[in-house]
């Protein structure tokens, strides 16, 4: 029984003694696993997307944000060393610039950003089911194909799906999802992004940048699950943008300065 | 377009672009063109290859929008540009990508090397014969419009150059640059000189690398993605149905 070990115990002191102890992995084993040298996990800004609400924003060409949150330490009596941390106030600011294609551009986009989050506030009544559940699966297959669907969503359905004023509210979805035919925006006038954003969204809409192939492709191994991740800031508020000129052969750049509430919390709708 | 006659400048239609070519040629050229030859296809042997003599390299401009685009999308343009490169004496192309080390403290070799972006680049040498190499392309491009300034290559609109390469045997392959732009041009006229030649350098948008059969490429498409083109195409054609002027 207890013989085994005490051969190998003496196999491995003859391998130590013959040069042939273990190394580690083969040289196969350690140079061709994706974990080694064909390791793909960074990213360069090739590999990434910025997506404002559901649109992807592929003139942009480069973001930067930064968090801060105040934190003073508190000391107390004849301490050499802080005892404790107080909080402050959470502040997220920064900045994207695009490649600049039309003066309308980010207000076309803040237009174009599904409203999604008006709730209906109405009691069930029953009737008309088959009719209602028709528009109630368009909304839900328009949530679907722009990758909305939320865990707050499903509480919208249910409480449209069984709204009084149903067709009312069908129709207001219709337009929020769709736009209206004409009325969204009149071509003569484009209100500027922050005024526009702000009128349409006073708590702000969602930037998502996902690393990676996120979403191009289904994730299915933990090659990609590993290989992708997403940021999100919340609650933004576009708050200025700027512009410069040059006689030069590079693509004129409109910058935007922003504000955010919040940052990688879930972002299960586009607001 | 009409026929061209002069031999360096073939229109794509002209009969006489099969003159010289065995059958074999003939079919294994169409088979190319049309995108029907196989991977495998060799009539003679494992493995082909061809001489330089073997390649007919076509110039595609792609048809231009004129005025008169209507909101609904039905597009008034230019007619394509097609014809055979007769000119044309070396094609090169280099890809160029940008990668760059991730290091970290306390290893020598890097982590990995990220992939940054890409840049297609080339550059063509013509022989030069009676007019300007692409002065085809050059009348063509010409517009209506009245315009102080020499039209010059530089100003044509970005376009395709599709290589068919077929040899003796039968055997076909293709090999497409898209999205070309001339970045550069020279020539020299000199009496040392017993033939006059151009060069130009180009960047461009795409590459099909050389093939037999449909080219390398992903044809996949992200379903219900919108992005930032599609919302300003639709935005350009709501103010082309208002026929608003951009000074207003």
């Amino acid at each position: 029984m207890g013989g085994k070990p005490i051969i190998n115990a003496e196999l491995e002191k003859l391998g130590g003694f013959l040069g042939l102890q273990n190394n580690g992995p083969s040289p196969a084993e350690k140079k061709y696993t994706s974990s080694g040298v064909q390791a793909f996990s960074y990213y360069s800004g090739t590999q990434i997307s910025i997506w404002f609400g559901d649109i992807w924003v592929e003139d942009i060409n480069h973001i930067q944000f930064q968090y801060n949150q105040e934190k003073r330490p508190v000391y107390g009596y004849a301490s050499q060393y802080f005892d404790s941390v107080a909080k402050g106030q959470v502040m997220i600011q920064g900045s994207f610039a695009l490649n600049f294609r039309d003066k309308g551009y980010i207000s076309y986009i803040v237009n174009a950003i599904p409203e999604l989050y008006r709730s209906t506030q109405t009691a069930t009544s029953g009737e008309e089911l088959d009719a209602r559940w028709g528009k109630v699966k368009d909304v839900i297959s328009s949530h679907l194909r722009n990758g909305t669907f939320g865990p707050k969503t499903y509480t919208e359905l249910t409480d449209f799906a069984q709204s009084e004023n149903f067709w009312a509210e069908a129709e207001l979805y219709e337009k929020a999802i769709w736009g209206g035919e004409g009325e969204e925006l009149d071509p003569k006038y484009i209100a500027t992004p922050d005024i526009l954003q702000h009128n349409k969204f006073p708590d702000g809409f969602n930037i998502l940048i996902t690393y990676g192939n996120v979403g191009a492709t289904e994730t299915s191994t933990l090659q990609d699950m590993s290989t992708s991740t997403t940021k999100s800031l919340n609650g933004v508020h576009l708050v200025g943008s700027s512009q410069v000129i040059r006689a030069t052969g590079e693509p004129v750049q409109e910058a935007y300065s922003f504000m955010a509430k919040g940052m990688d919390n879930y972002v299960g709708t586009s607001f | 377009m009409g026929y061209n006659y002069s031999p360096y400048w073939w229109p794509f239609t002209d009969p006489r672009r099969y003159s010289g070519q065995t059958k074999n040629e003939q079919m294994a050229r169409t088979r190319a063109i049309e995108g029907k030859q196989s991977y495998s296809s060799s009539t003679y042997g494992e493995y082909n290859s061809y001489s330089g003599t073997d390649i007919t390299a076509f110039i595609h401009i792609p048809p231009q929008a004129l005025r008169g685009e209507d909101a609904q999308g039905i597009v008034k343009e230019t007619e394509p540009i097609i014809g055979i490169l007769g000119t044309l004496q070396t094609l090169s192309y280099s890809i160029h990508r940008e990668v760059v080390p991730v290091r970290g403290i306390g290893k020598v070799s890097p982590h990995s090397y990220t992939r940054g972006p890409r840049t297609i680049a080339g550059t063509m040498v013509w022989a030069t014969m009676d007019q300007y190499v692409l002065a085809y392309a050059l009348r063509y491009t010409y517009t209506m419009e009245w315009d102080p300034s020499t039209i010059l290559v530089d100003q044509i609109p970005p376009f395709n150059i599709i290589m068919t390469l077929a040899n003796e045997y039968g055997d076909a392959s293709t090999m497409g640059i898209y999205g070309i732009r001339m970045v550069n041009e020279g020539s020299t006229f000199s009496i040392d000189d017993i033939l006059t030649e151009q060069t130009n350098t180009y960047v461009a948008s795409d590459i099909d690398m050389l093939h037999k059969g449909p080219p390398f490429r992903n044809m996949k498409t992200f379903e219900g993605l919108r992005s930032g083109s599609h919302i300003l195409l639709a935005e350009a054609r709501k103010r082309m149905s208002a026929q608003r002027s951009p000074f207003l």
